[in-house]
C-alpha cells in the first residue's frame, strides 16, 4: 500500500537537552496512527517537523510522495492540523474563523464547517474568549476537516475534552478513515483512545523511535510476566524487552506473551495495555 | 493571502470598541486644535494594527498560520499589505475629518496644508512600520517593541552626539527640499523602505521556528 507520510534519518537537536535522533517512519494511506510517549520524549517535535514549523537539522520528509518542503503548499492544501497549543486568536469568533479560512483553503466548505459546529454545538457569534477549553478545542477540529483534508495531523486533540465529546470527536476520526483513503496522525496522553482507534502505534521515548507496530500486534501479543524476584534469574534475557522491580516482584514487558507463558508457567502473564508498556519501557530497565 | 488579511481586519474590528473611544477623544482634541486629525488618525491605525502582532503571540497563531497552504512568505506579506491597507483607508478618514474641521472652521479648505501634514504622518507611519515589523518579527511584539525603542533612541542620542561635532545644515537642506516634492519623493521614498523591511522581515520570518 502507498505510504503517505514517509520520514528518513530526521535528526533535529535542540540545545544540549534534547535531540531527535535518527528517526525513520512510514505510514500507510487508510490508517489512523497513534503517537504515544511521555512529556519531552519528542511527538511535538516529530509533528512540528512534519509540518515545517520548526527546522530540522538533517532527514527527509515526504507527504503524499512530495517533498515537505518544496510542495509545501500542494501538501498543506491537503492537510487538517490541531496543535498542542490553542492557536486561534481568541477575539474571534467561529464565523470569523469561517470567513478568513474560506480564503486560505482551496476546498473550505462552509456548510461543512457550520454542520461540525452544529454537531459540537459550538455558537459561531462567541468570541473565543469566552468558550471553554474543550470547546475552543473541538472548533479546532471542525477547522481542521472542514477543508476536506487526506490527512489529519493532531498533536492532543482530545486534551480537555470530556469522555462525552472524547467519543463523539473520536467517531468523527473513524468516520474520517472509513473510505480508506483518509490517514490520520494523532498524538495523545490518552492511550485509551488510541486502544479505540489506532490501527497503528509509534512509540517515542527521548527522542528515539522505540517501536511502531499495528495495535492488534501489541494487544495481541505483549504481556505482562510477573514473577517473583528469586524466579527472576530463570527468565531468558532475549525474552524480556523491559523490565521493572516492585517491592515483592518482577514485570516483565514480553513481545510474545504465547511463548512466555508454555515457557514459564509458573508466572502468571497479565494483557497488556499501551499504558502499561509506556510505564514499563520508560520507568523499567530496557533490555532491546 | 486573501484569508491572512481578513484574519488581521477582524482582528481589528473585534478590537475596535475600546479604540472607538480613544478615536472620539482625539477627534474632539483635533476640532479643539489640540491635536492635527492628519496625524492621529494613521497613528491609531498602526496603534491597532500593531496589536494583532500582540495578538498572534499570545494565541500562538504564528504555529498554525506556518501550516497553512499560504506559506511564510505570505503571512509576512499579508501584514505589511493589511498595514498598508489600513493606513491608506485611516490616511482618508482622516483626510476627510481635517477638510471638514477646516471649513466648519474658516469655511475654506486650505487643500496644501492638509496635503502636506498628512503626507509627513504617512511617512512616519512608513517609518514606523519599516523599523518596526522586523523587530517584531525577529523578538516577538512585545520585545521587538522594546528593542526598537531602545535602538532609535540610542541612533538618536549619537545622532545628536555626533550633531554637536559635525555641521548638519546640509542635511537638513535636503530635508526641506525633499518636502517641496513631498507628493513625488514620500511614495518612493515609502515604497523603498518598506520593500527594504518586507526583505528583512521574510528572511526573518522564513528562519523562525515556533
Amino acid at each position: 500500500m502507498e505510504n503517505i507520510i514517509e520520514i528518513k534519518n530526521l535528526k533535529k537537536k535542540y540545545d544540549d537537552k534534547f535531540e531527535l535522533g535518527k528517526i525513520d517512519i512510514a505510514i500507510q494511506k487508510g490508517v489512523i496512527v497513534g503517537l504515544i510517549g511521555e512529556n519531552g520524549a519528542g511527538k511535538t517535535t516529530l509533528i512540528k517537523s512534519m509540518l515545517n514549523i520548526i527546522k530540522i537539522d538533517s532527514g527527509e520528509i515526504k507527504i503524499f510522495g512530495k517533498d515537505y518542503k518544496k510542495e509545501e503548499k500542494e501538501i498543506k492544501e491537503d492537510i487538517g492540523v490541531v496543535l498542542d497549543n490553542m492557536f486561534f486568536p481568541e477575539l474571534l469568533n467561529a464565523k470569523d474563523i469561517n470567513n478568513a479560512m474560506k480564503d486560505v483553503y482551496k476546498n473550505w466548505d462552509s456548510e461543512l464547517y457550520f454542520s461540525y459546529l452544529k454537531e459540537f454545538d459550538l455558537p459561531d457569534n462567541k468570541p473565543l474568549k469566552s468558550m471553554s477549553k474543550g470547546m475552543r478545542k473541538k472548533l479546532e477540529i471542525a477547522t481542521a476537516l472542514a477543508h476536506k483534508p487526506k490527512l489529519l495531523i493532531l498533536d492532543e486533540p482530545t486534551s480537555g475534552l470530556d469522555p462525552v465529546v472524547r467519543n463523539e470527536v473520536l467517531d468523527i476520526f473513524l468516520k474520517f478513515i472509513e473510505d480508506e483513503e483518509h490517514s490520520i496522525l494523532l498524538s495523545t496522553h490518552i492511550t485509551s483512545d488510541l486502544e479505540h482507534i489506532a490501527d497503528e502505534i509509534i512509540f517515542i521515548d527521548k527522542g528515539k523511535k522505540v517501536l511502531q507496530k499495528s495495535r492488534d500486534e501489541i494487544i495481541d501479543n505483549y504481556g505482562i510476566l510477573k514473577c517473583d524476584i528469586d524466579y527472576f534469574s530463570n527468565i531468558d534475557k532475549k525474552d524480556m524487552v523491559a523490565y521493572k522491580k516492585t517491592k515483592y516482584a518482577y514485570e516483565i514487558l514480553v513481545n510474545d506473551k504465547e511463548q512466555a507463558s508454555k515457557k514459564y508457567h509458573n508466572c502468571v502473564i497479565d494483557k497488556i495495555t499501551l499504558e502499561d508498556l509506556m510505564l514499563l519501557v520508560i520507568k523499567g530497565e530496557k533490555i532491546c | 493571502m486573501l484569508g491572512l488579511i481578513k484574519k488581521d481586519f477582524l482582528l481589528i474590528k473585534a478590537n475596535s470598541k475600546q479604540m472607538v473611544i480613544i478615536f472620539i477623544v482625539y477627534l474632539m482634541l483635533a476640532f479643539q486644535g489640540t491635536f492635527d486629525a492628519t496625524f492621529i488618525v494613521p497613528l491609531i491605525g498602526i496603534m491597532l494594527f500593531i496589536s494583532t502582532f500582540s495578538y498572534d503571540d499570545f494565541n500562538n497563531w504564528n504555529s498554525y498560520a506556518v501550516t497553512l497552504p499560504d506559506g511564510r512568505r505570505n503571512v509576512v506579506r499579508a501584514k505589511y499589505i493589511a498595514s498598508i491597507i489600513l493606513t491608506v483607508i485611516l490616511g482618508a478618514v482622516a483626510l476627510a475629518i481635517s477638510a471638514g474641521i477646516s471649513y466648519t472652521k474658516t469655511n475654506s479648505i486650505n487643500v496644501d496644508e492638509i496635503m502636506s501634514s498628512l503626507m509627513g504622518t504617512m511617512l512616519s507611519s512608513v517609518i514606523i512600520i519599516s523599523l518596526l515589523y522586523p523587530s517584531v518579527f525577529k523578538f516577538g511584539a512585545t520585545n521587538g517593541r522594546i528593542i526598537l525603542f531602545a535602538v532609535v533612541f540610542g541612533a538618536a542620542g549619537i545622532g545628536a552626539l555626533i550633531a554637536q561635532f559635525v555641521d548638519m545644515t546640509s542635511i537638513i537642506n535636503i530635508i526641506n527640499r525633499l518636502d517641496n516634492y513631498s507628493l513625488i519623493a514620500i511614495p518612493i521614498i515609502s515604497v523603498i523602505l518598506l520593500g527594504i523591511s518586507y526583505l528583512i522581515s521574510n528572511k526573518i520570518y522564513q528562519r523562525k521556528e515556533f
